[in-house]
């Protein structure tokens, strides 16, 4: 591994932006559960561990290493949280016949390229889920564009509750099993193969086809209850793809295979993201095409393509990891319209510290991660104390 | 015409400094809306209804509408 | 005929973005000419190009209605579940191995027709191709067996493709071609599966 030259903070400028952060969490985080003494004690515990991260993040400059902790955390958290809530609510897991058709299902932003078509033509909503619910329709596409103006592509990496499972695995295993050195990047455009064909089937179906055939993620959330051999067969797919994308191909790869090579939303967001002004660039002046960044990209995302041309692909996540392990440190977070000044030409001084581009949206994106992710990790901590005393991880 | 330009260009790199802290800004308005009402606000007035699912055989299908509106 | 819209979009993604990608390189010097003075001189072969190419859809699509109301009493679900296996061995085939014998005809016939400078026959001839989604489109219009249903898929067919055209003819961005051309194959591969799955539906009782 070659030596690395990643630009952190001094000191001063590492304890402001965490301060600034820690008072902005604290508000959003703690302020919101003034009524509830656990869930109030439960979130100054993530708070913590939130502003340690941050602490860290911008003092080491090592923005994959800390982002990837908060990001699995997050991921784990909202499965464990998930079921049961479902539990809880509803008192089974798999959807009933019934459940569809009081429109109890929780809505995951996967679903919104799905649902925009039929929703124009026919101005109706293709999912069974309820408008104004908790997870209903327009909070979650309210929460999506607000992520999307703000994060833009970084939602695949800092406010996805799914992109943590696979990122958690692609991180178990010290080294890589299978090398990527033969690896076919066309692939990487399978995902918008797969939008546009879940697109067009969903508004000529009026189903959303990929909740119902190929969501990974039903292997850990929800699904229909089988009931024939067809509904057998999409629980299968389901558990397949999650094993073969989010556990095994990680596992082996040490990449976010379903992130990079499958999530059709990834590729919606690819586009919809461009509306965020924070872009990844590559100083040609300081890159010299080693291709260390094409070897490691989690998501596929610099081919030896686009580092000839100093790009990184539209699918770059934002994730960090090509910053981290560029022998020379070219590649950084970048403003549109701000030159890429490097890091040597940064001047050393407290104000031009905290206004790096970098520092703006890793600010951002912890502060818009934590604010999302705050409520369920707490949860998930009551819900560990109440196991340890009652030995039921339900509330009731 | 030269310091036109420099100056322009430190202008939009102003401006882009300007955006990038207001999006900062945004994400408390972003998570304080949510239990403000404003969302039922906004959505009430877009012409969209929820399905109507026969959930038999637990089937996810939404009824086709009669005709495009 | 939103169903057919829809499909017709589907399938001409798939061409537009892998087929015409492919045949676009070959196709660019033609449209381009030597100089590219104005929007006119350039605008024009393009619309003679695309005018051939909607002739050869309408036809394609007029008889292949035609020819589907004539046959509707001989297609049992059986046949047509074999035929939805054909094809989707042959998405299969077109999107896996990443091109087609018919693309190779198209870099053939290019040379000569660019010596012609006959951008409307070369959208005629281009336009009867034998790619996999075009094939599909044409079994669709088939099975539906109307003439005007045909007409309608083939219109929204040519609108597409064109879609995919025009910022190549305009701007002259083959690099991106590069990459729509993987999502058009990715595409088809996607089609494919679903025509493998609705032709064993069909077969399986």
């Amino acid at each position: 591994m070659p030596r690395t030259l990643i630009c952190g903070h001094s000191r001063s400028a590492s304890i402001f932006l965490t301060t600034v952060l820690f008072f902005m969490m604290a508000f959003l985080l703690v302020g919101g559960n003034r009524n509830n003494a656990g869930m109030m004690q439960a979130s100054l515990v993530y708070l913590v561990f939130m502003t340690v991260l941050a602490y860290l993040l911008f003092r080491s400059g090592r923005v994959h290493r800390y982002r990837s902790i908060f990001f699995s955390v997050y991921a784990i958290a909202f499965v464990l949280n998930f079921i049961p809530i479902l539990l809880e609510t509803r008192g089974h897991i798999a959807l009933t016949g019934r459940d569809i058709a009081n429109l109890d299902t929780p809505l995951c932003h996967l679903t919104i390229p799905m649902l925009i078509l039929p929703g124009l033509v026919y101005g109706v909503l293709i999912f069974p889920t309820k408008l104004f619910a908790n997870m209903g329709f327009y909070p979650m596409l309210f929460l999506w564009l607000g992520a999307t103006v703000v994060l833009g592509k970084g939602w695949c990496s800092w406010g996805c509750f799914y992109g943590g499972l696979d990122e958690f695995f692609s991180k178990l295993l010290p080294k890589r099993i299978v090398s990527s050195r033969k690896f076919n990047y066309s692939l990487r455009w399978f995902p918008f193969a797969l939008l546009l064909v879940i697109v067009v089937w969903s508004f000529l179906a009026l189903d959303p086809v990929y909740c119902g055939w190929l969501c990974p993620f039903k292997a850990v959330t929800e699904f229909v209850q089988p009931t024939n051999w067809l509904i057998w067969v999409q629980t299968g797919i389901f558990v397949v793809l999650f094993l073969g994308l989010v556990v095994v191909l990680p596992l082996l790869m040490k990449r976010r295979t379903q992130c990079g090579l499958f999530c059709p939303f990834g590729a919606f967001q690819s586009f919809v993201g461009l509306a965020n002004p924070y872009r990844v660039r590559i100083d040609k002046e300081k890159c010299n095409q080693c291709g260390a960044c094409v070897d490691q990209c989690p998501t596929f995302a610099i081919t030896r393509e686009t580092l000839a041309k100093n790009k990184v692909s539209i699918t770059c996540a934002r994730c960090g990891r090509c910053m981290e392990i560029c022998p020379r440190d070219a590649i950084q977070f970048s403003l549109l319209g701000v030159p890429l000044r490097g890091h040597d030409a940064r001047k050393p001084g407290f104000l031009s510290e905290v206004f790096r581009p970098d520092s703006l949206f890793t600010f951002g994106a912890l502060l818009f991660g934590a604010v999302i992710s705050g409520g369920m990790a707490a949860q998930v901590l009551l819900r560990f104390v109440h196991l340890a005393r009652t030995g039921s991880f339900l509330f009731r | 015409m030269a310091e036109t330009q420099t100056f322009l260009r430190a202008l939009r790199e102003r401006l882009m400094y300007l955006i990038a802290v207001l999006l900062i800004l945004l994400i408390p308005l972003i998570f304080f809306s949510f239990g403000s009402g404003l969302i039922e606000k906004v959505a009430k007035k877009i012409p969209l209804r929820e399905g109507n699912f026969s959930g038999a055989g637990g089937v996810l299908k939404v009824e086709r509408p009669a005709a495009p509106r | 005929m939103l169903a057919a819209a829809g499909k017709a979009l589907l399938l001409g993604l798939a061409t537009g973005l892998f087929c015409l990608g492919t045949c676009a390189p070959v196709l660019a010097p033609l449209m381009l000419g030597e100089e590219r003075k104005g929007l006119w001189p350039l605008l024009l072969p393009f619309l003679q190009f695309s005018l051939g190419r909607l002739l050869a859809y309408a036809v394609v699509g007029a008889v292949a209605g035609w020819a589907g109301a004539g046959a509707a009493p001989v297609l049992t679900p059986r046949r047509v579940g074999a035929s939805f296996l054909a094809l989707a061995a042959l998405m299969l085939l077109y999107g896996l191995k990443g091109g087609f014998p018919g693309w190779r005809l198209c870099r053939l016939a290019a040379p000569l027709l660019a010596r012609l400078r006959a951008p409307f026959w070369f959208g005629l001839l281009l336009g009867f191709n034998a790619c996999p989604p075009f094939l599909a489109a044409m079994a669709d219009v088939f099975l539906h067996g109307h003439v005007a249903y045909g007409l309608a898929f083939f219109l929204v067919f040519f609108l597409v493709t064109t879609l995919f055209l025009l910022p190549l003819v305009l701007l002259g961005r083959l690099s991106r071609y590069l990459s729509l051309r993987a999502v058009g194959q990715w595409a088809a591969v996607i089609v494919g599966v679903f025509y493998l799955l609705a032709g064993l539906r069909l077969l399986i009782p």
